[in-house]
């Protein structure tokens, strides 16, 4: 059993103003409920908005992936994502495993990835894709 | 929230796996050496303290055959019938069953799983072949490190379980234990 560290948590800045906490209000986590991450895209296609502003906070940290209006410059973001990786060994009488959360920025041709390990979570990477 | 996952050796009757346990193949008998070059003819748990946890559960055991002997090039194997193009084996006949679930309906992607050498996933294990196949695929997949891992299918519907049906045979290169090497799995989720 994998348990996360619930205090990183994925924040999207929406098309309409609002910012939305994964874990808190319509994107909260709940037993049997889609995830939040699926509760954010049902919630924008509903609405139809985007999210212009994609980031990780871990308590007071705040980690961001370039936004819509970068804030020192560069490309626009078409798109994000946000996804937790799990690696662990198996069926050999125990091992290793290891456990991040990674947020992504889309662009055309490639994908910046910001990571975050959630066993320690003041470790942090970035990585182009 | 909590990520689990389960892993079963399928049989008459199911074998949890558990952490300290070990998935073991022999020759038929459980500590029986496998020749070299020759592969699995029995499966087993086996628990840290060395016994067949799995033994009054007639585990199943899925065999190599062929690589690609089968009909249009699929690969054999034989899970007791006899041998069968691989595609064939249902989700009941294959050797493991892995569930992943988590407390709200999730999606899962990006999925391998292979062997190495139990200290650098991108080496091969040491004096074995490993290969691996999903129920479905119609062939094995040498999956020995991680640059030659067995994709496993995306589950694309949000949901709090997702089961992954494998089938697993080995043949040893060399002569003595293999206990060192280990299988591992990496996916995400969202």
């Amino acid at each position: 059993m994998i348990t996360e560290n619930t205090s990183c948590r994925w924040v999207a800045g929406l098309s309409n103003g609002e910012t939305l906490v994964e874990g808190k209000g319509i994107v909260k986590e709940i037993k049997g409920e889609d995830s939040p991450w699926h509760k954010l895209q049902a919630y924008l296609k509903e609405n139809n908005l985007t999210i212009q502003s994609f980031g990780l906070w871990v308590d007071d940290r705040h980690f961001n992936l370039p936004s819509n209006k970068p804030k020192f410059g560069g490309q626009v973001p078409i798109g994000y994502d946000c996804h937790r990786y799990c690696a662990s060994d198996a069926l050999s009488g125990g091992g290793n495993s290891e456990h991040y959360i990674f947020a992504e920025a889309i662009y055309p041709d490639y994908r910046v990835q910001l990571w975050v390990d959630l066993r320690d979570t003041s470790k942090s990477w970035i990585t182009v894709k | 929230m909590a990520l689990t996952q389960t892993w079963v050796l399928q049989g008459t009757s199911p074998t949890t796996i558990e952490a300290t346990d070990s998935i073991a193949l022999f020759n038929g008998t459980f500590g029986g050496a496998i020749t070299v070059n020759a592969y699995n003819d029995s499966t087993h748990v086996r628990s840290s303290g060395g016994t067949d946890d799995s033994s009054a559960n007639t585990p199943n055991n899925v065999k190599f055959i062929s690589q690609s002997s089968g009909t249009g090039g699929d690969s054999q194997a034989d899970w007791g019938d006899g041998t069968e193009d691989l595609d064939a084996m249902t989700t009941g006949e294959a050797s493991i069953k892995l569930t992943v679930a988590y407390d709200s309906n999730i999606t899962i992607s990006d999925a391998i799983i292979y062997a190495y050498d139990g200290t650098t996933t991108t080496t091969a294990p040491t004096g074995m072949d490993v290969y691996l196949a999903e129920q479905a695929d119609t062939n094995w997949v040498n999956a020995d490190g991680s640059a030659a891992a067995l994709a496993l299918g995306d589950k694309g519907t949000p949901a709090t379980s997702h089961d992954y049906y494998i089938a697993i045979s080995t043949k040893p290169t060399t002569v003595g234990v293999k206990s060192a090497n280990k299988v591992r799995i990496e996916f995400t989720y969202q």
